[in-house]
C-alpha cells in the first residue's frame, strides 16, 4: 500500500514540475500560517533530484539531505532486510537517539528557515 | 523449573507461565515457547527441561491436536516473524510512513507518529510486547490522521483554487 503510493507520488514528481501547476498539492501549514514549514519545497526538490539536478534540489530544502537518506535507510529495515541485519538497523535508525535527532533537527530547520530565508 | 512465554495461534505472546500451567493455558507440544536465556522460540517438545514434562503426550495415546495449535509454525514465514531469532516478532512500527508524513507537511501529526513508532521498538527491545503493540496502533492511529488532514487540506484548497479559476 505504502510503497504503491510513493511509486505513484515518485512518478507524478517526475512527470510534472510541482512549481508550474497549481493543483499539486500545497502544504498545510503554509497556507494557515504564511510560514515555510521544514518540509515546504519537498515536492519541488524531489522533482528537481528524480531529474538529477541535486544541487537545486538541495536549494529547495537543505533538510532533504538528511531526511531522504534516512527515509531509505528506514525503508531498507523495514522493507528489505530480515533477520540479524533487520534487527540491528531498527535498533539504531528508530531508536530514541535517531528518532529525537530526526524531531529536533526538523523543528530547528523549520525555525531556522523562517529566521534566515535566503538560506 | 523456568517460567515460559508461549504464542498462541495468533502468534500473541502470552505469559511467562510455569510450565505445569502449560495444559490449562491450552500450550501443546508444537506450541512456540521461550524463556530466558533461550536463544530462538522452539516448540514446546525440543525444549530439553520440558520434554519430560510432555512425555505422557508422547506415551499415551494422543488426542488429535485442534488445527490451530500448529498456527504458529504455519504464521512463521511471515513478513514479521525474520525477528523471532531472539523474540516474538515486532509489530509494525510505521517508521516509514510516520517519516513520510512528517516530510510531506503534515508536522504536528507525523511528529507524534515519529514518538510512537520510536516507542514501538524501545518497548519491544525492552521486552515490553504488550505496550509495543499498543504503540504500533498509536502509531497507525497519527499517521492516518495526519494523512487524512493532507487529504482535507488538499482538497479544500484544490477546491478554492478550481472556484477562483472558474
Amino acid at each position: 500500500m505504502v510503497l504503491l503510493a510513493l511509486m505513484a507520488a515518485g512518478l507524478s514528481l517526475f512527470l510534472l514540475d510541482p512549481a508550474a501547476y497549481a493543483l499539486m498539492p500545497k502544504c498545510p501549514f503554509k497556507l494557515l500560517t504564511g510560514l515555510d514549514c521544514p518540509g515546504c519545497g519537498f515536492q519541488r526538490a524531489m522533482h528537481a533530484l528524480l531529474h538529477g539536478r541535486v544541487a537545486e534540489a538541495w536549494a529547495f530544502n537543505r533538510f532533504m539531505i538528511y531526511s531522504v537518506p534516512y527515509c531509505l535507510g528506514l525503508m531498507l529495515t523495514e522493507w528489505v532486510w530480515r533477520g540479524e541485519r533487520q534487527a540491528r538497523w531498527r535498533k539504531v535508525l528508530e531508536g530514541k537517539v535517531a528518532a529525537w535527532t530526526y524531531i529536533v533537527l526538523f523543528c530547528l530547520w523549520g525555525v531556522v528557515r523562517n529566521v534566515y530565508p535566503q538560506l | 523449573m523456568n517460567d515460559y512465554f508461549y504464542l498462541d495461534s495468533q502468534n500473541r505472546q502470552h505469559g511467562p507461565i510455569s510450565p505445569d500451567k502449560f495444559a490449562e493455558n491450552g500450550v501443546s507440544p508444537q506450541t512456540l515457547v521461550w524463556c530466558n536465556g533461550m536463544k530462538d522460540w522452539m516448540p514446546a517438545e525440543s525444549v530439553p527441561e520440558l520434554q519430560e514434562f510432555f512425555k505422557p503426550f508422547a506415551a499415551g495415546p494422543q488426542p488429535p491436536q485442534p488445527p490451530h495449535y500448529n498456527a504458529p509454525q504455519h504464521e512463521a514465514p511471515q513478513p514479521n516473524s525474520y525477528n523471532s531469532q531472539h523474540l516474538p516478532p515486532c509489530p509494525d512500527t510505521h517508521m516509514v510512513a510516520a517519516v513520510l508524513v512528517t516530510i510531506c507537511c503534515c508536522l504536528p501529526f507525523g511528529i507524534v507518529a515519529i514518538v510512537k513508532a520510536n516507542q514501538v521498538t524501545t518497548f519491544y527491545y525492552q521486552g515490553l510486547y504488550d505496550q509495543a503493540v499498543i504503540a504500533s496502533a498509536d502509531a497507525d492511529k497519527w499517521v492516518k490522521l495526519a494523512l487524512l488532514f493532507g487529504v482535507i487540506s488538499f482538497c479544500t484548497y484544490g477546491g478554492l483554487t478550481l472556484l477562483s479559476v472558474l
